[in-house]
Order: structure tokens, then C-alpha cells, then sequence
């Protein structure tokens, strides 16, 4: 992380135990500033309680959570500081789109002009007269983010915005968000999928269990691992015998298939020659992040 | 605080209970102004000559009250219902100021109503009774004070709404327990316990519309014991949404 980079938000000992149910332990982490930033772990991890907990909706147990060196509830018109769009459906259903953020809008002392600008922005000047019971749950996406945006804040926080979005949907989020942490703004949004918001982040932070597994960049996340190589050959247990002989760690997928772990398809090939054993056919994994996401959230720790 | 209740003004004129409540209180008062002279002078009804027989001609809009409770409890209850409590915090994070904004819309939203109902009582009643010769001193404590009085039952009855909602916060259980109190339950205890009657919604609004009853209590304890309930609910109401987590 750049050590110049002012921290929009930071996360310190957060903890929240419901009853008996702990929902984040001891979590911390910092989202720099003018950076997008994941904020991944399965359902249930505890990232919506994180977030509401930042944003004064749910009182830690213990810990804090500040945005600018301050808690939310201290800050001055803290609409300007973040927007955040939490779920997809708080809207009344019998009010429309329009009415939804001229309300808020009222209560900021936002001039009315700028809820037509934002239903521009997320593509939702058509249906601004509509009532919101009818809306699709992109188009709430879309609504919930205008709504963040009337303050013209400086971090924009996200719960799952990709859900109930089809795929030109997610396209135009991902290019939305972009933008506007090109424009020196701060995103962190949340999901369960790593994939989904791959392509838009620059750092992770990745939850389970309501722990923190692991924060760093993306391109670092992906050198925390190898992927195993797949080797098949009429003759498998003699090249197990003989990759185990060199410290060689396999898993045998089939009769004739192996995976081999923490390994180049060149050392397989020069062992599997030495041995005299016949290779039909030699792949080097892919790097899948959806992978790697499971087996951390899963092991819980495995990377730090 | 002027843009919050700005705000809560724009949130109920933007939804169609408002509207419900105004369409339901005027059908209700109209029902029982109609009711109250027709059937006047019968069946052991006093007559439209008597004091109490006006009254209850005048105070026929206090029936209309449940509605505005029901409003009340919609204002903050309903929040809780459609979520849109989450994106009320995010502008104001100060969850007193939410509610003291609720209730002072609400107040501004009762006396309008209350004028609405005062209005279709008068409607109503004046030429009917005048085809019936009976032509009442409208400035007399049997009309003006009467229909003051049931105007301050449904402006406090909303007021009680606000904190019930505040407190319950769900707003079907809310709407469904006051309604069983008010047509259940406080009739039994004043069954069981006829001193206490006085002590309760029905006791206290009757004193307000000049109900002729020795055992309810003087029409300005009546307005302030209401006036406490309210004050109690919404203080408790301010209270716990102060310190309860707001999850989705």
C-alpha cells in the first residue's frame, strides 16, 4: 500500500456480537483514498454488518469505525462525505422514483434540481414519475445509487450492487464506478463473488466468519498461489511414485489424471522423461480467482 | 430541523395513506354527524334540543380519531416497514431529530385534518339541522368547545401514533394492537375497573367532546392527560430508536 495515501476509511478492532452470535471479530482495515476497494466473503461473512456498523446504523460491540478520522453520526452533512447504497429495496412502494430522492434531497437542504441530474446519471430519467413497486431489482440498484449520489460524495460504499443486475448491467456499473474513482473518488463495494468485481478493483479485502483473511491488492492475491497442473498418462502411479521421489506434491483426479501442486509443467516433464513415463497430455492450470476465493474463505487464514 | 419536517411533510404527500386517512376521516365524520341526527330524539337518544344531544352532533369527528393514530404509526413504524429508515440515517444520522421532525409534521398534519374534519361536520349538520329548526349559538361551549375538543383528540391521537410506531416499529403489529386496545381491551378493563375509566383514551376524549358523564375528568386534565401519553410515547420512542441497531 502507498504509504503517502490518506485512509477515507478505517476499520480498527470492529466486533459485533448479536446475542450469541459473533458477526464481525475484531476486524480491521483501511480503504485508501481514490481507491476501489472489494469488500468480499461469502453471505453470512459479516460485510453488511461491517458496513452498517460504519455508516452509524448498528452500534459496534467494541472497536471503531471512522470515515475522515471520524465516526459517520459526527460528521457534518455527512451525505457529502459518502453515499451509500445498502440494499436494493428501501423504497416505499407507492412513492415514485422522483418523490423518493426529492424526500431526501429535502431533508439535506440538496437543491431539487439535483435528483433529476442523478436519475440521469444511473439511467432512470424515464421511469423518475414512476412508482418504485414496479421496478425491477436492477432498476432499484440503479435508484439505491442515485440516491447515494445526490450529496456528491467523496467515498461511495456499495452492499452487493451487482445483485439482480443482467450482464450490460454489471458492464455499466463496472464503468460507473470506474469513473468515478478516476475522478479521485473512493469505492468500497461489497459481494460475494470475487469474479464480479475483479475487473474494477485495485485492493481486496477479504472476510469470513466475520474475521478478516486477508487486505492486499489484487495482482498479490493471485502470487499467494499456484495452480496445479494437470498430467495425463497410462502410467500414474509410477509418475506419482517418482514426482513424490522429488518432493512433488499430486492428487490423483482419475486413473489416468493427476494433479500436480506447486509444480511447472517443465520439472514434471524432464522427471516424467527421466522415469521413462509416457505423457499423453500436460496442462498448466489457470488462475481462478473464484478458486482461490473459496479456498480462502473456506481454510480461513491460509494467506496472510 | 425545518428541512427534516419539510422532509416528513414531502414523505406523507407522496404516498397514498394521506390521502386514505383525509377520504376515511371525512366518509367517518359524515357517517356520524348523519347518524347522530337521525337518530336524535329516538330511542332514548337526546333530542337535537338538549345539550347533549348537539354534542353529540359536534363531537361525531372524534370517531375519526383511530385514523390518525393509524397515520402516526404509518409515519414511523412504516419506515421500519418499507426500510426506508436506512436511507432516512444516511442523510440524518441524528435519530432524535428524525423523530422530533415526525412528530411535529405529524402535529401540522393533524390540525389540517382536524380543520377538514371541523369543516365537514359543520357541512353536514348546520343545514340539517336548520330544516329541523334547531339553529345552536355556534360560538356556545356546545359547539365551538365541542368541536375544538374533538379536533384535539385526533391531532393527540396522532401524536400517540408517532411514538407507538416509534416504539413497536413494527407497523402491523402496531396498528393491530392499538385497534384491539381501543375496541377490546379498554372496554373490558373499564368493565372490571369503571374507576379507572376516566384514566383512559375513551374517558379522556369524552371529556374533551363534552360528554355528560360526573365521572370523567375536567375537559382540561382530559387534553393534558392526553397530551402526557403522547409525550411519553414519543419520548420513549426517541429513546429506543437512539439506541437500537437499525439492520435491514
Amino acid at each position: 500500500m502507498l504509504r503517502h495515501m490518506n485512509n477515507a476509511i478505517e476499520i480498527n478492532g470492529l466486533t459485533k456480537r448479536f446475542g450469541e452470535v459473533l458477526a464481525v471479530d475484531d476486524l480491521s482495515f483501511t480503504v485508501p483514498e481514490g481507491t476501489v476497494t472489494g469488500f468480499l466473503g461469502p453471505n453470512g461473512a459479516g460485510k453488511t454488518t461491517t458496513l452498517r456498523m460504519l455508516l452509524g446504523l448498528i452500534k459496534p460491540t467494541s472497536g471503531t469505525a471512522t470515515i475522515f478520522g471520524r465516526p459517520f453520526v459526527e460528521l457534518d452533512r455527512p451525505f457529502e462525505a459518502v453515499g451509500a447504497a445498502l440494499e436494493a429495496s428501501s423504497f416505499h412502494p407507492g412513492r415514485r422514483a422522483h418523490d423518493h430522492l426529492r424526500v431526501l434531497a429535502t431533508a439535506a437542504g440538496i437543491p431539487i434540481a439535483r435528483v433529476d441530474e442523478v436519475l440521469a446519471e444511473v439511467g432512470l430519467s424515464e421511469a423518475a414519475r414512476r412508482r418504485a413497486r414496479g421496478f425491477s431489482l436492477g432498476m432499484r440498484q440503479r435508484l439505491s445509487l442515485a440516491a447515494a449520489l445526490l450529496g456528491e460524495p467523496r467515498i461511495l460504499i456499495l452492499d452487493e450492487p451487482a445483485n439482480g443486475l443482467d450482464p450490460q448491467g454489471v458492464h455499466w456499473l463496472r464503468a460507473f464506478l470506474r469513473s468515478f474513482a478516476d475522478q479521485g473518488g473512493t469505492v468500497l463495494v461489497s459481494s460475494h463473488l470475487l469474479t464480479e468485481i475483479s475487473l474494477l478493483v485495485d485492493e481486496v479485502v477479504i472476510v469470513s466468519h466475520g474475521r478478516l483473511i486477508t487486505q492486499s491488492s489484487l495482482a498479490a492475491l493471485s502470487d499467494h498461489v499456484t495452480p496445479p497442473v494437470r498430467v495425463r498418462t497410462p502410467q500414474a502411479a509410477e509418475l506419482r511414485t517418482a514426482l513424490t521421489a522429488n518432493g512433488i506434491t499430486t492428487e490423483p483426479v482419475d486413473d489416468e489424471t493427476l494433479h500436480v501442486l506447486d509444480s511447472t509443467t517443465e520439472s514434471i516433464g524432464r522427471i516424467a522423461a527421466g522415469s521413462g513415463i509416457v505423457i499423453y497430455e500436460i496442462a498448466a492450470g489457470r488462475f481462478d480467482l473464484e478458486e482461490l476465493f473459496l479456498d480462502l474463505t473456506t481454510t480461513k487464514g491460509a494467506v496472510r | 430541523m425545518n428541512r427534516l419536517v419539510k422532509a416528513e411533510l414531502l414523505k406523507l404527500r407522496t404516498t397514498r395513506s394521506l390521502y386514505g386517512t383525509v377520504a376515511g376521516v371525512v366518509v367517518l365524520v359524515a357517517l356520524g354527524v348523519s347518524a347522530a341526527i337521525a337518530t336524535a330524539g329516538t330511542n332514548g337518544h337526546a333530542g337535537l334540543e338538549t345539550t347533549e344531544g348537539l354534542r353529540g352532533v359536534f363531537g361525531g369527528a372524534v370517531n375519526a380519531g383511530f385514523l390518525l393514530l393509524v397515520l402516526g404509526i404509518i409515519t414511523t413504524a412504516g419506515e421500519y416497514r418499507q426500510n426506508t429508515i436506512t436511507a432516512a440515517l444516511l442523510i440524518t444520522p441524528q435519530r432524535r431529530q428524525l423523530i422530533v421532525a415526525k412528530t411535529i409534521a405529524m402535529a401540522i398534519v393533524g390540525v389540517s385534518i382536524a380543520v377538514i374534519a371541523t369543516a365537514v361536520t359543520l357541512a353536514v349538520s348546520l343545514p340539517w339541522l336548520a330544516t329541523k329548526g334547531v339553529h345552536p349559538s355556534l360560538f356556545s361551549s356546545d359547539v365551538a368547545g365541542v368541536l375544538v375538543g374533538s379536533a384535539a383528540v385526533m391531532v393527540l391521537f396522532g401524536l400517540i401514533g408517532i411514538g407507538l410506531g416509534a416504539i413497536v416499529r413494527n407497523q402491523v403489529a402496531a396498528v393491530v394492537g392499538s385497534l384491539a386496545w381501543l375496541l377490546v381491551v379498554e372496554n373490558l378493563l373499564v368493565g372490571l375497573f369503571p374507576a379507572i375509566g376516566k384514566w383512559l383514551s375513551f374517558g379522556a376524549s369524552g371529556s374533551l367532546i363534552g360528554s355528560v358523564d360526573a365521572g370523567l375528568l375536567p375537559v382540561g386534565a382530559a387534553a393534558l392527560l392526553l397530551l402526557g401519553y403522547g409525550a411519553a410515547f414519543i419520548a420513549a420512542g426517541i429513546r429506543l430508536t437512539a439506541t437500537r441497531d437499525v439492520i435491514a
